[in-house]
């Protein structure tokens, strides 16, 4: 009775959050039409958010609501976005699996005693760490395009075009940052656990250090990972608006932008198309928590292998 | 000797006299234009066009109309230092007005979910969502709009600051020395002017520095979206978008596609942008070393 009973609560706390969730995420996507300029002054624009709001009501009335304009053009956000929210899941599981997967073994490396290097490599981590996102971006983009006028090799595609993606590149970019912060609470858990007893029980009965690590270290290490798995990818999202714009990037971001806000006619941006904006945060939202389980199974799963349960 | 809080002091130093001192220091006047250069050369006239590459007639090399692109970064260091400093400033009053006494009075705060949720959304976003209907050929005056960003950018990053000193005062209120104070009978303006304010004054420095990295990245991934401080001049044919104030991180969105040609555009503002960044961040290590040898230096008597 009780469990059923807990049941329920988790069940109208998970109702209430979603609910919540979309009723901020309908409000933030008032913010652009908040402010106007009316004669030479900045003004808040009430009437304006309640028309978007009246339309959009109207809009889910009579089913239109999916409905939008590119150019002069309608077109339908079910049948178009699918191919941006698969380009943005697949460049944030990537880069959320490619940080976890190295970072892991880096942060363990960096602690093993008597590995000097070790000490330096998380000094260059840090120093990285403390660049801006968009920094990074462009600094890797000239770094290739350097190398290619310096040597005639071209190391990676700098940005997507029409037909060819860029890949490479945008997953460096996109997986530096959760890999600095993988490899920072990795090298954390296992400096700690490198020094506990039982390591030292393990190796004076002569356990192989690689069982050491696999067997009994390295469950350890994955718990912090992944608790705090949430946290990398709010990372690689809020990374991902900036590689998208730099990297040429069909995702859904770039989407987003394209088509919420449109300008035409001259002198000013000026169309929003309310819609575009509530449907892109909520495809994003929904991008997130696919990568996000995906990456959390494959750590789960490695979890349980390696505790052999 | 603190090698890294001189270098920050001596950084920032030349960033404030280039700032401050740009009309005098700049080679050229701010609308100086030269798209066409004629050199008179022993083989003949020779009759370069604008973009120029960096030359000792223009050390940056020029913009694509011919303007001096050393100029525009003399003139645009005063906004990109300003408005750090200044937001920074705000959002530290902010957390010290807010934050501190809410930690005095009711302790730390519990967790949201729904505002861990929104956090996923980078606070960007809502900047350029507000500032989209009023950056783009702004025909209010420069001043005015960037009043107007930098109340944002405030109101954006306080709760941030007002958090994090909240939970500080809350952990000094749980000190010892607290409890016998109280016992003596100090009252909570007492304790907050006597003892929490005392305690986090090195915090709130540090903090500070903090808030004017962040600001400056903000600043950066804006402009990446072609909102920068000031208005945006945005021309439709062709479509191209311009920081009208040429502030340091707007260069760098505005100029970030120069990556093949006329690479010196890019370049020059990105190291720039690079140097405030070392100075601030060599400021605050500096200054966070100088602290831990201060905590370790401890006087018993």
């Amino acid at each position: 009775m009780a469990g059923g009973g807990r049941f329920y609560f988790n069940a109208v706390n998970v109702l209430l959050g979603v609910f919540l969730l979309l009723l901020s995420i309908l409000l933030i996507a008032l913010l652009p039409e908040l402010l106007a300029l009316r004669l030479g002054r900045v003004v808040i624009n009430w009437s304006r958010l309640v028309i978007l709001l009246k339309d959009f009501f109207l809009s889910l009335k009579e089913g239109t609501f999916f409905y939008y304009k590119s150019g002069l053009e309608t077109r339908n956000f079910l049948y178009s976005a699918a191919g941006y929210m698969r380009t943005s899941f697949l460049y944030i599981t990537a880069a959320g699996v490619l940080a976890v997967f190295l970072g892991i073994p880096l942060g363990i490396k960096a602690t093993q005693r008597g590995f000097t290097a070790g000490k330096y490599i998380l000094k260059v981590i840090n120093l990285f760490g403390s660049l801006p996102d968009f920094v990074t971006f462009v600094l890797l983009q000239l770094f290739v395009i350097l190398f290619n006028s310096l040597t005639g090799v071209r190391l990676a595609r700098i940005a997507s075009d029409g037909l060819n993606p860029a890949v490479f590149l945008p997953l460096l970019a996109m997986s530096i940052y959760p890999l600095l912060y993988i490899t920072r609470i990795t090298a954390l858990e296992a400096e700690k656990l490198r020094g506990e007893n039982f390591v030292l029980a393990l190796k004076g009965r002569g356990v192989p250090q690689s069982r050491i690590l696999f067997r009994h270290l390295l469950p350890g290490i994955l718990k912090p990972v992944e608790r705090d798995l949430p946290r990398v990818f709010g990372i690689i999202m809020a990374s991902l608006f900036i590689a998208e714009r730099i990297f040429n990037l069909s995702g859904i971001t770039r989407f987003f932008f394209t088509y919420a806000f449109v300008s035409a006619r001259g002198i000013r941006m000026v169309g929003y198309q309310y819609n575009v904006a509530v449907l892109s945060l909520l495809s994003l939202i929904l991008v997130f928590l696919a990568a996000y389980g995906l990456s959390l199974s494959v750590i789960l799963a490695a979890d349980r292998i390696l505790s052999h349960e | 000797m603190n090698r890294h809080l001189i270098l920050g002091i001596l950084g920032l130093a030349v960033l404030l006299f280039a700032a401050l001192l740009a009309p005098v220091v700049s080679p050229y006047p701010l609308d100086y234009q030269e798209n066409i250069i004629i050199l008179e050369q022993e083989s003949g006239r020779q009759i370069l066009y604008s973009p120029h590459p960096p030359s000792s007639r223009h050390p940056f090399g020029t913009d694509p109309y011919g303007y001096d692109l050393l100029t525009q970064i003399l003139h645009g260091l005063k906004y990109t230092l300003a408005v750090s400093v200044i937001v920074s400033l705000l959002r530290i009053l902010a957390g010290s007005f807010a934050g501190i006494p809410l930690g005095v009075f009711y302790g730390r705060k519990r967790e949201s979910l729904l505002l861990k949720g929104l956090v996923g959304i980078p606070v960007f976003l809502f900047l350029y969502f507000l500032l989209f209907r009023v950056s783009f050929n702004s025909p209010i005056s420069v001043s005015r709009l960037v009043i107007l960003e930098i109340s944002l950018l405030t109101l954006f990053g306080a709760p941030g600051v007002v958090e994090s000193l909240r939970s500080k005062s809350a952990a000094v209120m749980e000190r010892e020395f607290i409890e016998a104070s109280q016992s003596c009978g100090a009252g909570k303006g007492h304790l907050i002017f006597r003892h929490v304010l005392p305690h986090l004054r090195e915090d709130l420095f540090l903090r500070f520095i903090t808030e004017i990295l962040l600001v400056l990245s903000l600043l950066g991934q804006l402009a990446i979206f072609n909102i920068f401080v000031g208005p945006t001049v945005y021309t439709l044919d062709p479509p191209l978008f311009h920081s009208a104030t040429h502030e340091i991180a707007g260069l760098v969105g505005q100029y970030r596609h120069y990556l093949t040609n006329s690479r010196w555009l890019i370049i020059f503002p990105l190291l720039t942008y690079l140097f405030i960044l070392g100075s601030f961040s060599s400021l605050s290590r500096g200054l966070t070393n100088l602290l831990l040898k201060r905590m370790h230096a401890v006087k018993y008597i």
